[in-house]
C-alpha cells in the first residue's frame, strides 16, 4: 500500500513541475529584447493600471525590436518583494518603486547608473532639464551616479473646511504655526463638537512620521544635518515637539491620534466632525458630492526657525537594476528616457493625482478640471523641499532612519503623554547616529 | 416548559455568538454596499436601502484578471488541500500504528522547522525556489503550501487515528482484509471528522495565504486573489469600498466549500461500533 | 513508501532554515553583499547583554502567544461544545464561525480598527449611547488597552481554528461512552468534564501547540494593526526581527534575533507536552 501512495505522490509532483516548467518555456519563445517593467499602483485600480499598459503598449509598437512586459507590485511591504527578487536576479530590468528605493538598491550596487542619460540631455540642450524643477535629479544622484529619474513627487498637505472657517469668522489663512495655532482655537471655540484637527498618528502607516516631517522641514530642520551629523538635540526639534504637545494638551486633535490611521482621519473629515485634515491628497473629497464646494488647501506654512515657508516633498522615480547583458543595457535606458518623457498620459488618464516633474504636463486641459491638483501645483510646490532636507539627495542612512521612522517615534512619545523633550530627543538622537553609524561601517 | 426555555437561551447563545464573529464581516458587507465617498463619509454599518450601490461589484468583476485570480486561488488550494489531505492520511496513520523512531522524529523535525519566522525565511526560500525554477509558477505555491500544512496534517489525523481502537482493524485482518484494505475501508470512513478538518484547514490556508504569494508570483495572470485585492490599495490611499467589494466575492467560493465540507464533520464513531 | 515526496518538502523547508542559522552566525548585511563574515556567537551576545528591545519584545510576544492559546482555547471548547448540540441549521453556524479565518487578514484588520474608533466605531456609539460609557473606550491609545486590544483580535482570528479543531474531536468520540454515562446518571456538565475533556486530549495536544507556535510567531496581526506601535507597546519578536533585517539591513543579526524565538518556542513545546504527559 506504500508503494501506490508513494507513487501517487510521485506523480502529483511531477505534474505540478511540468505545469511549472510549460510557463517559463512559453515565455522564452520571442526573440525580442524582453524588458521586465516593475510598477507599482500609482492611482486607482482600473483607471491607472489600464493607462500605464496602455503606455507600455504604445512603447511596443513604437519600438519592434523590443517588449517591454509590464508587471503590476503590489505596495504592501513593496520593498521586501524587490530585495528578495533583486538579491536573487531574478528582480526586474526596470521599475518604478517607493522613493528611495533605487538609493536603497544602489547601495547594495543593484542599480544600473542612467548618467549617459543625463549626459546626452546636456549635450543636445534638451528641453526636459529646463522643464524640471531645480533640484529634482540630484534626488536620485550618489556617489557620482543619477541612480534614477525622478517623473512624479508626493507631498502632505491641509485640507479644510472653508464654511467651518466662514462660521469661526476667520478670513485670513495662516502662514506661521502660529497662526495655525490661533485658528485651530478660534474653531475650537465657535464649534466646540467639530475636531479642529485630525491627523493620522500611527506608527503602522507613518501618520506621526509625516506629521513630523511636514513640521521639521517647515521649521528648517532635519534628523541629520547637511553634512551628514545627528540633528535630533537641535532646539528647533524641540520645537515640534512642543508643537504637538499644544495640539495635544489644548485637545486641537482627538485624543486617540495616536491609533488613528488615515482612514480614521479621512473618515472623521468626511463625515463632517473635523475641521482641517492633514494627509496625502485625497481626491475623494473633491469628488463628494457634499464637500467639493465647500472645501480647499491651507497655504504653505512656516515654523518659528524658518526664514520661508517650506513643505516636504517626495521624489519619485524610475530606475534601472542591473544587467549583464550589454546588448540589453541600451535597450532598458532608451525605455527610461522615453517612460520619463512621455509619462503624461499617467497623469491625464491615468489620474494618478502626483505632481508630474514635468512642469509642462500641467498645460494639458485636464487640469483646468483637476481642482486638488491645480491647487497644489499653484500653492504648495513653490515651496517643495525634499523628504530628505537638509541634506539633498536620498542617503543610505536614509533607509533606516525614515524606515524605522524615528521622527515619528519621537512624536509618538509626545502623543503618549510624555513632556521630557530632551529625554526623547536623546533617545531618538541614539538611534539615528546609530543608523549612521551602520551605514558607514 | 423548561425544555423550551433552555432551547431559547441555547439558540441566544448561538446568535449572540456568531453577531460577535462576523462583526468585521457585516461591516466590510455593508462598506461594499456603498460608493467610495459614502464608505467614508456614512459612519452606518449598512447604507439605508434606497442607497445601496452595487457598482462597486460589478467594477471588481470588470476589473482585469480579478476572475482569473479566484479561479487561481482555487487551483493552488484544491490541489495542496488534496495531496495534503493524502499524504497526511498515510503518514498519520503509519505514526499512529508503527510508532517508529523515523516517524516520530520526521515529525518533530516538521514542527521545529515551522518556528522560524516566515518573513525571514522567504529570502533563502526564494534562492532554493529559483533553483529548482518554481519561481512565479503555481507548482513553487502548491508546494509552499503544502509544507505549510502538511505538519498539522499528520498530526491532527494521527490523533484521530490514536483514538480508533485496534480492534476494529483487527476484526478486519481476521476477516481477510489486507491491511491497506483495512485502512481504506475501516480506519477511513471512522476518521471522516478528522479529514474534514484537514480538508479545510489546509483549504482555507493556503486560499488566504499571502505573504509567500507576494513574493514568488509576478505575472498577472498567476496572481490568486489575495495578491489581486491589492491592486485597490495605493500608496496613501484605500479604495475601501472596492476593496470590500473584492472580498466579499472571494469570501463567496470559500464559504460554500466550508458549508460543504462541515457536513462531514459529523459523528465517526456510531454507538455500537466498538464490540466491548 | 511516502518518503520521495516527503523528502522534497523537507528539503523545501529545511534549507532556509538551515541557511537562517547559518546567516546568525554572520554579519551579513543586505546593503553590503559579499562582504559577509562568520562572527561566531557575537550576534547572540549582543541580543543578550545589549539589546533592550530585544527582551521587551520577547516579554510582549510571550504574554501576546501565552494568551490567544488560553482564551482560544476556552472560548473554542465552549463554542464547540455549543455547536455539537443538535438545533436548526446547524451546518450554517459552523460555516459562520469559521468566518475570521477566511477572510483576507488586510481588509479584516481595517474593518476592526473602524469598529474600535473612539470617536466613529459601532461599539463606542453604541456602549455611549445605551449609557453604559460616559467615555468612549480608547482601545488603541494606552499600554495596557492597546496590549489588551491586539490580543483580543488574535484570539477573534485564532478561534476558529480551535473551535473546529476540537469540534472535529468531539466527533471522534464514541456515544457509548455517553449512553453508559447516561445509565450511571451523570448530568451534562459531569459528562463534559468527565468523558469530552479527557476523550480530547489528543486533539487538544496538537491544536495547543500548534497555536503556540502560530501566535508567537505570529507577524501579521499586529504588523496590520498598529505594527508594534503605539509608542512600541506592542513590539513583538517577528516585527521587531523584520526591522532589523529591512530597514537596518542586518540580516546576521535578525537571524541571530529569530533564532532565540526558536529556542524560547521549543521551551515553550517541551514544557506544554511535558505537562499534557504528565495529566495523562
Amino acid at each position: 500500500m506504500r508503494r501506490n501512495s508513494g507513487k501517487i505522490l510521485a506523480v502529483v509532483i511531477s505534474c505540478a513541475m511540468l505545469a511549472g516548467a510549460s510557463v517559463q518555456t512559453a515565455a522564452a519563445a520571442e526573440k525580442k529584447t524582453e524588458i521586465t517593467f516593475w510598477d507599482m499602483m500609482w492611482g486607482e485600480a482600473g483607471i491607472y493600471d489600464v493607462a500605464a499598459e496602455a503606455l507600455v503598449d504604445q512603447y511596443n509598437q513604437e519600438h519592434p525590436e523590443v517588449n517591454v512586459e509590464y508587471q503590476s507590485v503590489p505596495w504592501d511591504n513593496y520593498y521586501q518583494t524587490f530585495l528578495t527578487a533583486v538579491t536573487s536576479g531574478t528582480g526586474p530590468d526596470v521599475a518604478t518603486a517607493g522613493s528611495q528605493t533605487p538609493m536603497q538598491f544602489a547601495t547594495m550596487g543593484e542599480i544600473l547608473p542612467l548618467n549617459s542619460i543625463i549626459e546626452k540631455w546636456q549635450e543636445e540642450q534638451d528641453s526636459v532639464l529646463e522643464d524640471m524643477p531645480e533640484g529634482i535629479l540630484e534626488t536620485n544622484f550618489l556617489n557620482g551616479d543619477y541612480i534614477a529619474l525622478p517623473w512624479n513627487s508626493d507631498t502632505r498637505l491641509f485640507t479644510y473646511r472653508t464654511d467651518l472657517f466662514e462660521e469661526a469668522g476667520i478670513t485670513e489663512l495662516p502662514s506661521t504655526w502660529e497662526e495655525l495655532l490661533d485658528v485651530l482655537r478660534t474653531l475650537k471655540e465657535s464649534n466646540p463638537d467639530v475636531f479642529p484637527l485630525v491627523t493620522a498618528g500611527d506608527m503602522g502607516s507613518g501618520g506621526a512620521q509625516n506629521l513630523m516631517m511636514w513640521l521639521t522641514v517647515s521649521n528648517d530642520v532635519g534628523p541629520v544635518t547637511a553634512d551628514g551629523q545627528s540633528d535630533f538635540m537641535s532646539p528647533k526639534i524641540t520645537e515640534c515637539l512642543e508643537f504637538v504637545a499644544t495640539l495635544m494638551d489644548e485637545e486641537l486633535i482627538p485624543e486617540a491620534t495616536i491609533s488613528y490611521k488615515d482612514a480614521d482621519a479621512q473618515k472623521l473629515f468626511y463625515s463632517g466632525q473635523a475641521a482641517i485634515f492633514y494627509g496625502g491628497p485625497v481626491p475623494g473629497f473633491f469628488e463628494d458630492e457634499t464637500l467639493k464646494d465647500k472645501i480647499s488647501i491651507l497655504d504653505p506654512m512656516q515654523g518659528p526657525s524658518a526664514a520661508q515657508p517650506q513643505t516636504v516633498y517626495w521624489a519619485n522615480s524610475i530606475a534601472a537594476y542591473n544587467n549583464k547583458d550589454e546588448e540589453k543595457k541600451q535597450a532598458i535606458l532608451d525605455f527610461v528616457e522615453w517612460w520619463v518623457k512621455n509619462c503624461k498620459t499617467l497623469f491625464t488618464d491615468g489620474r494618478c493625482g502626483k505632481t508630474p516633474v514635468l512642469k509642462s504636463f500641467t498645460d494639458d486641459p485636464y487640469y483646468d478640471s483637476a481642482v486638488l491638483e491645480a491647487l497644489i501645483n499653484e500653492k504648495i510646490m513653490p515651496t517643495f523641499v525634499h523628504a530628505t532636507y537638509p541634506i539633498q539627495n536620498f542617503y543610505p542612512a536614509f533607509g533606516q532612519i525614515n524606515g524605522e521612522r524615528y521622527l515619528g517615534s519621537a512624536a509618538q512619545k509626545v502623543l503618549s503623554g510624555r513632556r521630557d523633550y530632551e529625554a526623547i530627543q536623546e533617545e531618538e538622537n541614539e538611534n539615528v547616529e546609530s543608523a549612521l553609524e551602520l551605514q558607514e561601517e | 416548559m423548561k425544555k423550551y426555555v433552555s432551547k431559547a437561551v441555547m439558540y441566544i447563545v448561538v446568535f449572540g455568538v456568531c453577531f460577535l464573529l462576523i462583526l468585521p464581516v457585516l461591516t466590510m458587507f455593508g462598506t461594499s454596499l456603498k460608493t467610495k465617498t459614502a464608505a467614508m463619509r456614512d459612519l452606518g454599518m449598512f447604507p439605508s436601502f434606497s442607497e445601496i450601490y452595487l457598482g462597486n461589484y460589478i467594477r471588481v468583476l470588470q476589473t482585469d484578471s480579478y476572475v482569473r485570480s479566484i479561479v487561481n486561488s482555487a487551483f493552488v488550494s484544491i490541489a495542496a488541500m488534496i495531496f495534503c489531505v493524502i499524504a497526511a492520511a498515510f503518514a498519520g496513520y503509519a505514526i499512529s500504528r508503527f510508532k517508529g523512531k523515523i516517524f516520530t522524529g520526521f515529525i518533530g523535525l516538521m514542527l521545529v522547522l515551522q518556528m522560524l519566522p516566515t518573513m525571514l525565511t522567504l529570502l533563502p526560500m526564494f534562492m532554493i525556489y529559483k533553483q529548482l525554477r518554481l519561481n512565479n509558477t503555481h507548482a513553487g505555491l502548491i508546494i509552499a503550501y503544502i509544507s505549510g500544512s502538511l505538519t498539522f496534517a499528520i498530526w491532527l489525523l494521527k490523533g484521530f487515528f490514536d483514538s480508533v481502537p485496534r480492534e476494529l482493524e483487527e476484526s478486519g485482518l481476521i476477516d481477510g482484509c489486507t491491511r491497506f484494505q483495512a485502512f481504506l475501508k475501516i480506519i477511513l470512513p471512522i476518521s471522516k471528522p478528522g479529514l474534514a478538518t484537514v480538508s479545510i484547514f489546509t483549504f482555507v490556508r493556503s486560499w488566504n495565504e499571502y505573504m509567500v504569494a507576494r513574493i514568488m508570483i509576478q505575472s498577472d495572470e498567476l496572481k490568486t486573489v489575495n495578491l489581486a485585492l491589492q491592486k485597490f490599495v495605493q500608496e496613501n490611499l484605500v479604495d475601501w469600498s472596492l476593496l470590500s467589494a473584492g472580498a466579499v466575492i472571494t469570501t463567496v467560493p470559500t464559504l460554500f466549500f466550508l458549508l460543504f465540507a462541515q457536513k462531514h464533520l459529523v459523528q465517526g464513531l456510531t454507538a455500537g461500533a466498538v464490540k466491548g | 513508501m511516502l518518503l520521495p515526496a516527503l523528502v522534497i518538502i523537507l528539503v523545501i523547508q529545511i534549507y532556509p532554515f538551515l541557511s537562517g542559522v547559518r546567516m546568525s552566525l554572520t554579519n551579513y548585511n543586505l546593503l553590503k553583499p559579499g562582504k559577509e563574515k562568520f562572527i561566531g556567537l557575537q550576534n547572540y551576545a549582543e541580543l543578550l547583554t545589549e539589546d533592550k528591545t530585544f527582551f521587551g519584545a520577547l516579554g510582549f510576544s510571550f504574554l501576546y502567544g501565552v494568551s490567544i492559546v488560553i482564551f482560544s482555547y476556552i472560548l473554542g471548547l465552549l463554542i464547540a461544545a455549543l455547536l455539537n448540540m443538535k438545533m436548526k441549521g446547524r451546518g450554517i453556524y459552523r460555516a459562520v464561525v469559521l468566518m475570521p479565518w477566511v477572510i483576507a487578514p488586510m481588509v479584516m484588520a481595517a474593518n476592526w480598527l473602524w469598529l474600535l474608533n473612539d470617536q466613529f466605531g459601532l461599539i463606542n456609539h453604541v456602549l455611549v449611547s445605551l449609557g453604559i460609557l460616559k467615555k468612549p473606550i480608547l482601545f488603541l491609545t494606552t499600554k495596557y488597552m492597546t496590549r489588551f486590544t491586539v490580543i483580543m483580535i488574535g484570539v477573534w482570528k485564532n478561534l476558529p481554528f480551535m473551535t473546529i479543531t476540537l469540534l472535529a474531536g468531539m466527533q471522534g468520540i464514541s456515544s457509548d461512552l455517553y449512553e453508559a454515562a447516561r445509565i450511571d446518571g451523570a448530568g451534562k456538565i459531569q459528562n463534559f468534564f468527565y468523558i469530552t475533556l479527557p476523550c480530547l486530549r489528543s486533539v487538544s495536544k496538537v491544536s495547543v501547540t500548534l497555536l503556540l507556535i502560530w501566535a508567537f510567531n505570529g507577524f501579521e496581526n499586529i504588523f496590520l494593526l498598529t505594527e508594534g506601535g503605539p509608542n512600541g507597546y506592542t513590539m513583538v519578536l517577528p516585527i521587531y526581527a523584520y526591522n532589523l533585517a529591512f530597514f537596518r539591513s542586518r540580516m546576521g543579526y535578525a537571524s541571530a534575533a529569530s533564532v532565540m524565538m526558536l529556542l524560547c518556542m521549543v521551551i515553550l513545546t517541551l514544557i506544554n507536552q511535558k505537562f499534557s504527559r504528565e495529566a495523562e
